[in-house]
């Protein structure tokens, strides 16, 4: 999906809808009838279908070759279905991110979207497009990767004076476990491990050091998981663990985190029958407050 | 000679041993070290897919089929309907 020719048909010469298959496929109304009228027309699990306002089917993908020739066989499916509809005039659109709070800003609620990707590592190199995906946390579980959580009365009155450099704190495992996306780098989620089939939790904070109002917040952790196949009813489990460390930078005057970053080194075994096989994994956990800047990180001791 | 030859074994062992642990102190003590934020951004900036393998987000994706549908019959344009197991653009 993510070659620029398959983009630009897509973008031009229809109406691109994604939705979540198990929402979809359960909808009550008029989107959970068409979509089912369409499933009935070509069944497959995942995947895209190419159909006419009216819901009759013009084309779809559920399963590809493999990943290489992948883009090429989208291509050519939107090349036939849509040989009509390219010959008009392409429509026109407004772009705006799906999902604006993706890795920025604060929502009005006070949770964030701290954006995460995860990828192979072969050579010390990325490899592949692996996993893009996000974690929302709430105004509360944001709350603490800081070492003291004050009341927000107290919040407006100042800067904060209980900060100390070389303060350590532990995250609680409910939050560390939070991030047990980072331990797959597949971007299918029957993949990913869920928070309660962690084995391994750790993440502890440190105050590293405070430059004016800034403060330099250092995380440190491990995750383990053993996560069982969602649709295997027998044992079926793929394994996978990582250390972690980063930072943020907290304005100890509006008390506001200013961003986030954590780099995840890992390993990765697949489900039977490729389990023999350690991967090496890289993930990332990113976010900042302003979605332009990234805070300056030459200031930091 | 061989009581001398003895001893400077059991003290290379000796020195081996205490190089382990010493070395194995160090390197826990380096993992709770001071995290460098320099060097964390570079490698985030050097592992994060590229904008090319992202592409499909400048897709102007709706979220909402009923509106993806409203749309469609209002241009008079094919639905691109892609479904995921994950809430859309989530996961991918």
């Amino acid at each position: 999906m993510s070659d620029e020719r398959n983009v630009k048909i897509i973008c031009k010469w229809t109406v691109p809808v994604a939705v979540n298959l198990y929402k979809i496929r359960d909808a009550k109304g008029e989107a959970g009838d068409f979509f089912r009228a369409v499933q009935k027309q070509r069944q497959q699990y995942q995947g895209f279908w190419i159909v006419s306002p009216e819901g009759k089917l013009i084309a779809a993908q559920g399963n590809f070759k493999n990943e290489k020739t992948w883009p090429q066989e989208v291509l050519d499916i939107l090349e036939a279905a849509l040989k009509e509809e390219v010959a008009k005039a392409p429509r026109h659109y407004d772009w705006k991110p799906a999902n604006p709070f993706h890795g920025h800003g604060v929502q009005e609620d006070g949770s964030v979207n701290v954006a995460v990707f995860v990828r192979f590592v072969f050579g010390g190199k990325p490899s592949g497009p692996g996993a893009f995906d996000s974690v929302t946390l709430s105004a509360k579980e944001w709350g603490k990767f800081a070492p003291t959580q004050r009341e927000t009365a107290e919040r407006a009155t100042g800067r904060d004076e209980t900060f100390k450099v070389g303060q350590k704190w532990d995250l609680p495992d409910d939050i560390a476990k939070r991030l047990c996306k980072c331990l797959s780098p597949k971007s299918d989620k029957t993949n990913v491990p869920r928070p309660e089939e962690l084995t391994e939790v750790e993440m502890h904070g440190v105050v590293q050091a405070i430059d004016g109002d800034i403060a330099t917040l250092a995380y440190h952790g491990k995750l383990a998981a053993v996560h069982q196949h969602p649709f295997d009813k027998k044992p079926k489990t793929s394994r996978s663990q990582a250390k972690f460390s980063g930072f943020a930078k907290l304005n100890l005057k509006t008390n506001e985190m200013l961003t986030l970053n954590l780099a995840f080194d890992g390993t990765y075994h697949a489900f039977p029958p490729y389990h023999e096989r350690e991967y090496t994994t890289f993930a990332g956990v990113e976010w900042t407050r302003d979605k332009e800047s990234r805070v300056s990180v030459k200031s930091s001791r | 000679m061989k009581r001398a030859a003895f001893s400077f074994f059991c003290f290379a062992l000796n020195a081996l041993f205490l190089n382990a642990i010493f070395l194995n102190a160090s390197l826990w003590a380096g993992e709770q070290a001071k995290v460098n934020p320099e060097s964390i951004t570079a490698r985030l900036d050097a592992m994060r897919q590229s904008g090319a393998l992202i592409k499909w987000q400048e897709v102007p994706w709706i979220l909402d089929l009923k509106d993806g549908i409203r749309q469609s019959r209002e241009e008079k344009r094919p639905l691109f309907l892609w479904v995921s197991g994950d809430d859309p653009l989530e996961r991918c």
